[in-house]
């Protein structure tokens, strides 16, 4: 039975595709690599977020690799391995979802066109409306007057702020104080029930881990539930496809899967969307060879997994002592800070070769005892071991608070960054495996320190101690895009402005991979926003 | 691992994390870390510990003609001391892998063997200075 659309991958990409398509009477079927999780799962257990076993694959059965300017041959890793299951990255998300700045669609224009370095092939106004739908429909809570350099908006957030732990009052005014402009962090966690699901529990295992209530706005709570509800959509879990197959006319006939138990199925369709993350949708185009394509489906140019791009991230954190700080509300016990200033996005002249900074997101160092443990441990410079250790863990949570922040920003697409097929290296079922080699231009590291150094004076300024970046121009493993970069020119890129590959005319790749350039602010609302675009534009193709 | 080399495991956790009431065996912290190296996660580790819980010995033979399970408290620590600033990397790179184990078998959520009875998270004030981390998930659930 011949499909009219099926969907690699249910996660920031395949969530508004399977909500939309299946809205419009499509009749769509999603093919979702992982399992799906009942709420019951998402257990606050610190091991899952730091060794990452229970959401990406054993990599013993199905690596990535990685070579860096360090490494001679490549070494399994679980970089580019964002969330395999249903709902993607968005199930474990922290869910901080920020618009870009109008500027972000125009890098080339801005700091100079190369051939890493481009415009996006349109610009914020057109997809404003989409972000206003993604807002809407995943529930996102925020007040987006107050960040004056926000681009224009159409519509407000759906729901009001999240609460907040009082020390955000005293860090608002701190920021007002230095002439910043704090505003509340726009969070796709409901403030109020929203859609049929209750709102956040303010637990204290947020970022990391699947939301045991259903307040946080994944595809799994927010999307693929209700377009499954329309009749039209089939998620079928635990089905990893293996290879997009193409006609003798060049158009993609559909895909074959693997299921649950190792047995092979293949499925027609009219139109084939892979939104597997940016590494897998990759390597699922170069695993799909042919002899009308091989060096890979779509990859005529060779530009399939170049212009790969990890987020970058940097951050600070600053000690607020209870007996220093008696004016301070300390004592109070809540998840969220979420204090954020977009004042840094831009660098002042001479800083760097690109004039990007960066996005400050201020929260609370929730007390998670395996990290406070091995901040103790670890944090100082010099390992604590031994009665030093036991009195610094018995004293640290005793004493006083963290407070740190997270800033956002550039991951500049270049040539040493890309992902092929490992040489070497396969899965169990012998596909080749992902080849990430990854290279960090020196703006990630000056961006990273310049605006953790705004964020620290901003911590000083409260009063708080022992003041110390905790990671510089560092890249994210869950915020993963290029490697299918969209744009007009077909020797240039590999998906046109709709994300259809140039040389497949039913294929298109709709997830983090078309963006040409990573933005400032962290990805997610913007492939939620774009696969919606995307899915409207396919929707009105296919009446 | 065999009993002796589970005794020496054993005496240099109670040396890199030495608590009043036996806590640190209380709470199973070498029992997780001896585990923890036969399994899918921390496996990988297993070589490096092994080479670096022998150079431990080696090092107390040195410098007391004893096992480092037959010295003094102090004498253990002052071999743990010499490790632990080694000039060698990898010597190092032991100490700094054998210690963020102990800090797991400490504080690990206990289905994964360590912490038993939370008693990490008790030392450290989870239960009362602050909320544990079920503990959120455990009231919405009543």
């Amino acid at each position: 039975m011949k499909r009219d659309v099926v969907i690699v991958g249910s996660g920031a990409g395949g969530g508004p595709l399977a909500l939309t398509l299946s809205r419009a009477g499509l009749d769509v079927l999603v093919l979702e690599k992982g399992p799906r999780h009942p709420r019951e799962a998402y257990r606050p257990d610190e091991m899952r977020v730091q060794h990452r076993q229970f959401y990406i694959p054993d990599l013993t059965r199905d690596p990535h690799t990685v070579v860096t300017r360090k490494t001679t041959e490549s070494v399994r890793t679980h970089l580019g391995w964002i969330s395999t299951c249903v709902g993607g990255g968005t199930v474990h998300m922290g869910a901080y979802l920020y618009r870009f700045h109008p500027d972000d669609f125009r890098m080339g224009t801005l700091y100079g066109e190369t051939e890493e370095l481009v415009d996006w092939p349109f610009g914020y106004e057109e997809m404003e409306p989409w972000y206003s739908m993604a807002e809407q429909e995943v529930g996102m809570s925020g007040r987006a007057e107050l960040n004056p350099f926000e681009g224009p908006r159409s519509q407000p957030y759906p729901l009001p702020p999240l609460d907040r732990h009082p020390l955000s009052e005293n860090l608002d005014a701190a920021c007002r104080d230095l002439n910043l402009h704090p505003y509340p962090t726009p969070r796709a966690i409901n403030s109020r029930p929203y859609q049929g699901r209750p709102a956040c529990a303010y637990c204290f295992q947020c970022a990391g881990h699947g939301c045991r209530v259903g307040a946080k706005g994944s595809s799994q709570e927010a999307l693929i539930p209700r377009a499954e509800a329309t009749g039209h959509c089939e998620v079928r879990a635990e089905c990893s496809v293996t290879e997009v197959l193409v006609g003798p006319d060049g158009w993609a006939t559909g895909c074959v899967y693997r299921d649950a138990d190792d047995q092979e199925h293949e499925v027609e369709a009219r139109v084939v969307c892979l939104s597997a993350s940016s590494v897998e949708s990759a390597r699922l185009l170069l695993n799909s060879k042919s002899a009308r394509f091989p060096d890979g489906l779509a990859n005529g140019n060779g530009h399939v997994g170049r212009h790969l791009q990890f987020h970058g991230v940097s951050y600070g954190q600053g000690r607020l002592a209870y007996d220093r700080h008696p004016d301070l509300p300390l004592r109070a016990r809540h998840p969220f800070l979420d204090v954020s200033a977009m004042d840094h996005y831009f660098l002042p002249e001479g800083v760097s070769e690109i004039a990007k900074g960066g996005l400050l997101r201020f929260d609370v160092i929730t007390a998670n005892p395996l990290a406070m443990g091995q901040e103790v441990a670890f944090g100082s410079g010099k390992i604590r071991w031994g009665r030093d250790l036991a009195d610094a863990l018995q004293r640290h949570c005793r004493e006083g608070v963290s407070v740190g922040f997270e800033v956002f920003h550039d991951f500049l697409p270049n040539e040493g960054t890309f992902v092929d097929l490992d040489p070497k290296t396969t899965d169990a079922w012998g596909a080749p495996a992902a080849r990430i080699h990854l290279d960090l231009p020196e703006h990630h590291g000056i961006a990273g320190r310049w605006v953790v150094q705004r964020g620290l004076e901003i911590l000083d300024f409260m009063g708080a101690e022992d003041l110390k970046p905790t990671t510089l121009g560092g890249t994210s493993a869950y915020l993963v895009h290029g490697t299918c970069r969209m744009g007009t020119d077909p020797d240039a890129s590999v998906l046109d402005p709709w994300c259809r590959t140039h040389e497949v005319p039913n294929l298109y790749v709709v997830d983090g991979s078309f963006m040409p350039t990573s933005g400032g602010a962290a990805p997610t609302l913007t492939i939620l926003a774009n696969s919606f675009r995307v899915a409207h534009h396919i929707a009105s193709e296919l009446d | 691992m065999n009993t002796q080399e589970n005794k020496l495991l054993e005496a240099v956790v109670e040396r890199l994390l030495p608590l009043d009431d036996d806590l640190t065996r209380r709470a199973g912290v070498a029992a997780y870390v001896a585990a923890a190296l036969e399994g899918p996660i921390h496996g990988g580790n297993r070589t490096l510990i092994e080479r670096g819980l022998d150079l431990v010995d080696g090092v107390a033979e040195d410098d007391y003609e004893r096992n480092f399970t037959d010295c003094a408290a102090a004498e253990q620590d002052a071999v743990l001391e010499q490790i632990a600033d080694a000039e060698d990397r990898s010597v190092r790179h032991f100490f700094q892998t054998l210690t963020s184990l102990v800090l797991e078998g400490f504080l690990c959520d206990p289905s994964h063997g360590g912490n038993r009875d939370e008693i990490g998270w008790r030392f450290m004030g989870f239960g009362d200075s602050e909320p544990r981390p079920s503990d959120c998930l455990e009231e919405i659930e009543t």
